[in-house]
């Protein structure tokens, strides 16, 4: 039951960010969608807007001791401790398959220092196919890197404006809920150069095991991801977009169209499903065939008009 | 190939205290299924719960496109599922994860079924049956008392003539009074243990001591493993077990979903 997405000419859902041509603007969220072959039998990946890798290291991590994920009312925790295969099985396996389909190709990058995100983002320079860099200075489950250079702005444009400088592809640096302004975190994105902005990343929460008596993740903390973090997403797009330039891509709890539709009109140009994929792997592909479905029934053209529908008009 | 299919409830049985026997209608994902694949299965269609839960198979029709998961009420996935009526659909991932690795005929095969650890061992069993196979089989059926032994019936059912049936109950009220480990150490005692095939299911002190003994003894076991599986496909990393490939290995992690949930009760550290 591999959903399809109905063809009409009239109805644009196209958009550009950085000279990347993007068929749609529904794309899967880093840690959510493997290296996207994993869904190939459920999910028709030409129809996604763009494919996020689970995040690079420049060498293969094997990530936190189970327990690493727990259910939450209306989300779930999550501290995986960033375990993948690192960037050269990456493009040596990974791309040669990504390459064929008409989806745009993200990959999201980490490191423990500043030179490592730096490596990462050098190697990934020689990865053909590829259409995008996200930068992760969020994830709240690493002792270094990460959420440490994304919790503080100085950290964040060092880290954003290095990548910038090395790497061929425009950059998305990807922020962290988890600050006391996420405002000013993603203005040093801009000063640094960054292309877009993606957020939010999860927030830190845990769960206690009152039977064990002790915290449940063996990391104790991990991120809290799926609806219940939606209205907080939803907030912080809509603050970002009023004092920042960049195109924002919007992510934290959506589950269905009218979730989209309202990261649109706070202020999004693209959206990224997350925890969603579990739950139904077609998320995505249902979202593109509703998005048509709004602007067509709504008589809107493009999905452009929709960028900050809701936001005030200017005075 | 895993299929994603809105499956027709055709029957809910009550097996017994909270426990039930779910058929469903998914023609696409039985004719793909063997002996350890396991459905993933999305309770309703609300968000709540959120994520999937994972079921084990427990045998097909195979002519009438329809699988049982056989499941004991512990929260509120299985507590919706219960409720769940002739008519009803639910939404199903499957089949996925790895098999068992099937006896050869001259192979014995020792089933060790620890409480509604039964249903991945049942489906190999009679499968096996379907077959034709003709090694030796035991079925090892265990629990902590006779009325937790949910499946006795279809147990009851298989044919004494080719497979060697023996219960245990930690309480004595059916069957070899003690752990299900001591009833196998008697069976294994009997057998040429390097014709034997272990393949268990049950509770995590269960499986933990199987992972020992075939350490120990270095005996061919095969254990399928339940963890808590955001996504079921192999893509959040959330669901991985100690691994130890042998002696001189370091310790990786494995993601049940995709690399289990059987595993070689040797290769896996279960603390
Ligand atoms: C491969 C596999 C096969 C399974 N086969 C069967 C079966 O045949 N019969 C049966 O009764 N049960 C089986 N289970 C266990 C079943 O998935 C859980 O009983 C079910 O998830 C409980 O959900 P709940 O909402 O009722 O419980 P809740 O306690 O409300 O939720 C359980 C939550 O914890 C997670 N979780 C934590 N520990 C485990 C664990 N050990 N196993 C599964 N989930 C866990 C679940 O994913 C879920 O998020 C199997 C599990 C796996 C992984
Ligand atoms: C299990 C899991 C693993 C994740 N791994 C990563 C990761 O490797 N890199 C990253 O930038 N974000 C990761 N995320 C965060 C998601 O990409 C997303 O930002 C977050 O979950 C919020 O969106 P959601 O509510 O739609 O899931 C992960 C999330 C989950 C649930
Ligand atoms: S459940 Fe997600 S990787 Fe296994």
């Amino acid at each position: 039951m591999m959903v399809r997405v109905a063809q009409n000419k009239k109805i644009d859902l196209a958009i550009e960010i950085a000279g990347v041509k993007f068929e749609n603007p529904v794309m899967v969220a880093s840690g959510t969608f493997g290296y996207g072959k994993e869904y190939a039998d459920l999910v028709d990946l030409n129809q996604i807007g763009a494919v996020i890798s689970k995040t690079l290291t420049i060498v293969p991590r094997d990530g936190h001791p189970p327990l690493r994920t727990f259910e939450t009312p209306s989300g779930m925790l999550n501290a995986i401790g960033l375990h993948n295969i690192g960037v050269d099985n990456f493009i040596s396996e990974k791309m040669k398959f990504l390459r064929t389909k008409k989806t745009k190709v993200i990959a999201n990058i980490a490191g423990s220092t500043i030179e490592e995100y730096v490596q990462v983002a050098e190697k990934l320079n020689s990865a053909e196919g590829l259409h995008m860099l996200e930068i992760n200075i969020s994830s709240p489950n690493v002792k270094k890197g990460c959420m440490e250079f994304g919790s503080r702005a100085d950290l964040t444009y060092e880290c954003v404006k290095a990548i910038k400088e090395v790497s061929r592809y425009p950059v998305m640096p990807k922020l962290s809920p988890n600050v006391t302004d996420i405002v000013e975190i993603a203005l040093a994105c801009q000063e640094a150069g960054a292309d877009c902005i993606s957020l939010i990343n999860t927030l830190v929460g845990m769960a206690i095991d009152w039977k064990k008596k002790k915290p449940v993740l063996s990391n104790i903390t991990g991120g809290l991801s799926g609806p219940a973090i939606k209205p907080v997403a939803l907030a912080m797009v809509w603050k970002v977009f009023q004092k920042v330039k960049l195109p924002l891509i919007g992510v934290g709890g959506i589950m269905n169209t009218t979730d989209a539709l309202e990261f649109f009109m706070a202020g999004a140009t693209a959206i990224q499903v997350g925890t969603a994929n579990y739950v139904d792997p077609q998320t995505s592909v249902k979202i593109v065939e509703g998005l048509k479905k709004y602007c067509q029934e709504n008589k809107i053209s493009s999905i452009k008009e929709l960028i900050g529908m809701a936001q005030p008009s200017p005075t | 190939m895993v299929y994603q299919t809105d499956s027709p409830v055709l029957e809910n049985l009550r097996l017994g205290e909270d426990c039930y026997k779910l058929i469903l209608k998914a023609p696409k994902i039985v004719d793909h299924s063997w002996a350890g694949n396991f459905v993933h299965i999305q309770v309703n269609p609300f968000f709540y719960p959120l994520l999937r839960r994972a079921f084990s198979i427990n045998e097909v029709d195979r002519k009438k496109g329809s699988l049982e998961v056989v499941f004991k009420v512990i929260g509120t996935g299985t507590g919706h599922l219960s409720r769940k009526k002739k008519g009803d659909t639910v939404n199903l991932l499957g089949p996925l994860g790895k098999t068992f690795s099937y006896p050869d005929n001259e192979d014995i095969s020792i089933m060790v079924a620890g409480g509604l650890g039964i249903v991945p061992v049942y489906f190999l069993t009679r499968d096996l049956l379907r077959k034709k196979h003709k090694g030796k089989t035991y079925f090892l059926y265990g629990a902590k008392e006779k009325d937790q032994l949910y499946c006795l019936s279809d147990v009851k059912k298989l044919p004494k003539s080719k497979v060697e049936i023996l219960y245990s109950t930690d309480d004595g009220s059916y069957g070899f009074k003690g752990y299900l480990d001591a009833l196998l150490k008697q069976v294994l005692e009997k057998e040429d243990k390097n014709k034997v095939k272990i393949y268990a299911c049950g509770p995590e002190g269960l499986l933990a001591k199987l992972s020992g003994l075939a350490k120990e003894e270095n005996l061919f076991c095969q254990l399928s493993l339940e963890v808590g599986m955001p996504c079921g496909m192999g893509t959040c990393m959330g669901c991985v077990v100690k691994y130890k490939k042998d002696y001189s290995s370091p310790v990786t992690f494995k993601r049940v979903c995709c690399e289990g949930p059987v595993f070689n009760a040797q290769e896996v550290i279960l603390d």
